[in-house]
């Protein structure tokens, strides 16, 4: 899948690659230890810089889930 | 404010499916989806991953209510949060736009878990909120973005499926179902086979005759 950013087009492939295999090999299997947070850094940094320059401001203040803000389905009976 | 709901029962293991699940874009029904990235990603003191990603999509107003778009805005940007716990096997998405949120805003819930009634299945429960900021047209435009939603909802998981399909191969159920189409092939086969064969006599014996004949 493409980035925002043609920029981070290549960060993003080499994150994506290492988190997939991370995520149901490891994650999933009970690891807590995410070894591709080095490659997400750099990724992050890229695409930072591309929405900023894009001028799209969401970095921080947008978090839903978790939070009242959330909203919840009617419960059933 | 308009409210949407439905489930959906994927054919795979809540693994499987939480597995995927970054990987179900692009699908043959997300041509809307122009991009996706990481913002923020991390594994909590509970044990849980908790992301956030950025997704761009198509802004498909209809015609009416492309005036209503400052600049005519041709995309939108839409945040997607989510938490999973692999204990549990919870899988909780919440996606919501962040432009346009006074023409039309869309928040949607899902909750991803193993079946109750087949374990080795996962069902998702999908909710969706429409609304409109817009003064007098805005009973309207939520009412478009609740049908299109609704429209779309089934397709999302249909483009989710194929995706898990492409993953992971075929499932039982699916391997049944070929099993069953290849005996009919099979069985067509034959018939042409026979009817070839029927031919083939019904050409020999008219030669033979045109032979006597002769």
């Amino acid at each position: 899948m493409e980035s925002i950013s043609p920029e981070c087009q290549g960060l993003k492939e080499k994150y994506d690659k290492c988190f997939n295999a991370w995520f149901r090999d490891k994650f999933l299997k009970g690891s807590r230890h995410d070894s591709c947070a080095p490659l997400l850094k750099s990724y992050q940094q890229c695409v930072k810089k591309a929405l900023k320059e894009q001028g799209i401001k969401l970095w921080e203040g947008h978090e839903t889930l978790g939070t009242d803000k959330e909203k919840r389905p009617p419960k059933n009976g | 404010m308009k409210f949407f709901s439905c489930v959906h029962q994927f054919k795979f293991t809540w693994d499987q499916v939480a597995g995927c699940y970054w990987n179900r874009y692009p699908n043959p029904n997300s041509t809307h989806v122009l991009s996706e990235d990481v913002i923020s990603r991390h594994i909590g003191k509970d044990g849980c991953l908790y992301s956030t990603r950025l997704v761009t999509k198509t802004n498909s107003l209809p015609k009416w209510g492309e005036k209503f778009v400052p600049g005519g805005t041709k995309h939108v940007h839409v945040i997607e949060e989510s938490i999973i716990n692999p204990k549990k096997k919870t899988m909780i998405t919440y996606t919501k736009n962040i432009g346009l949120t006074k023409v039309m805003s869309i928040e949607e819930r899902c909750e991803y878990c193993p079946s109750e009634s087949n374990p080795a299945q996962t069902e998702c429960q999908k909710s969706a909120w429409i609304d409109s900021g817009l003064p007098a047209v805005g009973f309207a435009i939520s009412n478009f973005g609740y049908q299109r939603f609704k429209r779309n909802a089934a397709k999302a998981s249909e483009g989710f499926e194929f995706v898990l399909n492409t993953f992971y191969g075929v499932t039982p159920e699916a391997t049944a179902r070929s099993a069953a189409s290849k005996a009919v092939m099979l069985k067509k086969e034959k018939f042409k086979e026979t009817a070839e064969k029927a031919k083939d006599l019904a050409k020999s014996k008219a030669a033979a005759v045109l032979v006597t004949k002769a």
